[in-house]
């Protein structure tokens, strides 16, 4: 078995503290997504469970054994590496069964299982080959039969399809995805691509300064996030923020305003007194024209994206900021149209102003 | 766009060509030339065929010169590539002071051939030398490299180690800095300990460099002269003599020009069959690599 409990885990860096204190359990065969902006300690975090950094507080268990000190070859984990990492004077076969002739696995065994693991992932024929000889995505499948031939218990990806092409990534992973429903392991994945997360994760954690902002399936974080940060990262495109003021908060309800839009009435969430807040818009919940209890919001088109199959306009509106509309199917429009888009207020998600002190920081 | 035509490159290229004809081409073909005669001051050089290669290869004393050589080379150049693939792999660990420490092992490369030997004459000087006196104080032998042949030959070593240390030492830290840091992350993820690290991870990637490094001081140790004709002369009683001081004394004590000539032939032929040898192991290595 190969549950994991993190349990208030810390690293610091000379005084400097990247990871602030992570709380979390994985449980066996679950696939979680570490996710969040660069720098956000992802990387550092999945290095900590890695054994390739010393964790500077807490405890980390793996099997429901503490592993904080215990060295990478013993904690049963393999880990798949951004750059591929692959032995360049081995070929794909030593490359893949390095680890067990290590441990000394008896050679027709170690090849048995590398023969098996290369007809998994469709690179028997390139056994022979170095890796300078291999493309990215060949180098990658090799990457992951080298973690897989070792047949451990927690799998570790780092941002393991970053340096593939989009079509290529697309393909990986869903290979990704069979290989979990395959080998039922338990993988933990650092992403810093949403689209990454929400399509592999059973479970995904949301990170930000070294701070555990959310953990939910990837539908419960998209549909409710806790704070802006997470309505932010989760999604494409990103959520529209927009500054309001909340004029009065009832059971539940708040009626906010600002300048062009509302007043309307909006669910509360954590808001609990009148203020400053940000009222999140996502782009597909914009549709042109109006309705009866739709909120309006009126401008002019900026930028359109016509993709064939949705149309993304950039509007920016008559009384401050710009918002980014997504529309199912071909939208003629022409720049600087006036045009009218309105929500409908159940979909749209109040948070407090304090969520986004500087609201460009959130990337996308 | 201007064409260029091989006329037109011609005069651009002349004065570099003009040089090396006059500084290497035209006294090589002139040393071939004097190898196969007899010739000395006032004397008119004489044909004699093979004679100058079979006197020397004949003369015990080029026999002595040649296994004195082989017998430095080897030892110096390995025990230095040793000591530099060690201080390679302490300086990539993290060591402190690191800069400082970079200077100091680079230092003697900065040092002239002549001053080296002056510094290490003094030193190791069998009256007043402060490393002899520090020695005897620590009850230690004594390098008695002026009258002691096997001593001198030891004293050689050691100079020579000192002083082309930077040489090896730089190829083999940058063949290291450069191999990327995840190969280790993988390599101990996959369960390798320290020690398998080096040998399986290290070892085979740096070999090309350690091939490079080996060959040219193969072929710098194999014409090794300042060392040994500033320590000792090649003495005591041309014990310590190594192929290059032969050739100078053939040519410049003897004045015998055409044994001299062969001599360098000779020396040329040994150097190019090491480093054929080298080059051939060093393409079967880069192409493994790749």
């Amino acid at each position: 078995m190969a549950e994991l409990r993190l349990s208030g885990v810390k690293k610091d860096y000379g005084g400097h503290s990247v990871i602030k204190g992570v709380d979390l359990d994985i449980r066996h065969g679950e696939f979680v997504v570490f996710v969040g902006p660069s720098g956000c300690g992802k990387s550092t975090l999945l290095r900590m469970i890695a054994g390739l950094e010393e964790i500077s507080g807490g405890t980390l268990e793996i099997g429901g054994k503490r592993a904080n000190d215990v060295s990478p070859r013993d904690r049963g984990i393999a880990m798949v590496f951004q750059s591929y990492a692959l032995y360049p004077h081995l070929t794909v076969a030593e490359n893949m069964g390095f680890g067990l002739s290590l441990r000394k696995t008896p050679q027709a065994e170690a090849a048995k299982r590398v023969a098996r693991t290369a007809e998994i992932l469709q690179i028997t024929h390139l056994l022979d080959r170095k890796p300078s000889q291999l493309s990215g995505g060949q180098r990658q499948r090799v990457a992951i039969g080298r973690a897989i031939v070792r047949d451990p218990s927690v799998f570790l990806f780092d941002e393991p399809l970053s340096n593939l092409d989009a079509a290529l990534r697309m393909d990986m992973r869903m290979e990704i995805a069979k290989l979990h429903r395959n080998l039922g392991a338990t993988m933990i994945y650092v992403t810093h691509d949403q689209v990454e997360a929400m399509t592999l994760a059973d479970r995904i954690v949301v990170l930000n300064g070294g701070v555990v902002q959310q953990v939910g399936r990837p539908i419960d974080l998209f549909r409710n996030p806790c704070n802006a940060f997470v309505a932010g990262f989760i999604g494409s495109p990103r959520m529209n923020f927009l500054p309001v003021r909340v004029e009065s908060v009832d059971a539940g309800m708040a009626r906010v305003a600002a300048p062009g839009i509302g007043p309307v009435t909006v669910s509360a969430g954590r808001i609990a007194a009148p203020g400053q807040a940000i009222l999140g818009v996502r782009p597909q919940i914009l549709t042109p024209g109006d309705a009866e209890g739709r909120c309006l919001l009126h401008g002019r088109v900026a930028l359109l994206e016509r993709m064939g199959t949705e149309t993304l306009v950039n509007i920016r509106l008559t009384d401050g900021p710009s918002v980014l509309a997504v529309v199912p199917g071909d939208l003629e429009l022409s720049p600087d149209q006036d045009i009218s888009f309105s929500f409908s207020p159940s979909d749209a998600r109040l948070f407090p102003a304090s969520d986004l002190p500087d609201p460009s920081a959130i990337p996308h | 766009m201007r064409k260029t035509t091989f006329l037109g490159v011609v005069p651009l290229l002349a004065p570099v060509q003009l040089l090396l004809l006059v500084v290497v081409i035209l006294p090589s073909i002139y040393v071939v030339w004097l190898s196969f005669h007899v010739s000395s001051f006032g004397q008119a050089p004489e044909f004699t065929g093979w004679s100058n290669y079979l006197r020397v290869l004949s003369d015990p004393a080029f026999r002595g010169a040649m296994w004195n050589t082989v017998v430095i080379v080897v030892v110096a150049v390995h025990l230095e590539m040793l000591m530099a693939l060690g201080m390679a792999l302490l300086f990539n660990s993290g060591i402190p002071f690191r800069r400082i420490l970079l200077v100091a092992v680079l230092a003697p490369y900065a040092v002239s051939e002549v001053v080296a030997v002056a510094m290490w004459r003094f030193l190791f000087d069998l009256d007043i030398g402060p490393i002899t006196l520090l020695m005897q104080g620590l009850g230690l032998p004594v390098l008695e490299w002026s009258y002691d042949p096997v001593d001198a030959t030891v004293m050689i070593v050691l100079l020579t180690i000192w002083m082309h240390l930077p040489f090896t030492f730089v190829i083999l830290y940058a063949a290291r800095l450069a191999m990327p840091s995840d190969l280790y992350e993988a390599a101990r993820i996959d369960g390798a300990t320290r020690l398998q690290c080096f040998w399986r991870v290290t070892l085979p990637l740096m070999g090309p460099a350690i091939l490079v490094a080996l060959l040219f001081r193969y072929i710098f140790a194999f014409r090794m002269f300042s060392e040994v004709w500033l320590l000792t002369g090649g003495g005591p009683a041309r014990s310590t003599e190594v192929v290059a001081v032969y050739l100078y004394q053939e040519a410049f004590s003897y004045n015998a020009f055409g044994t001299a000539s062969a001599t360098a032939l000779l020396m040329v032929a040994a150097s190019l069959v090491l480093a054929s040898g080298y080059i051939w192991l060093l393409r079967r290595q880069v192409k493994n690599a790749r």
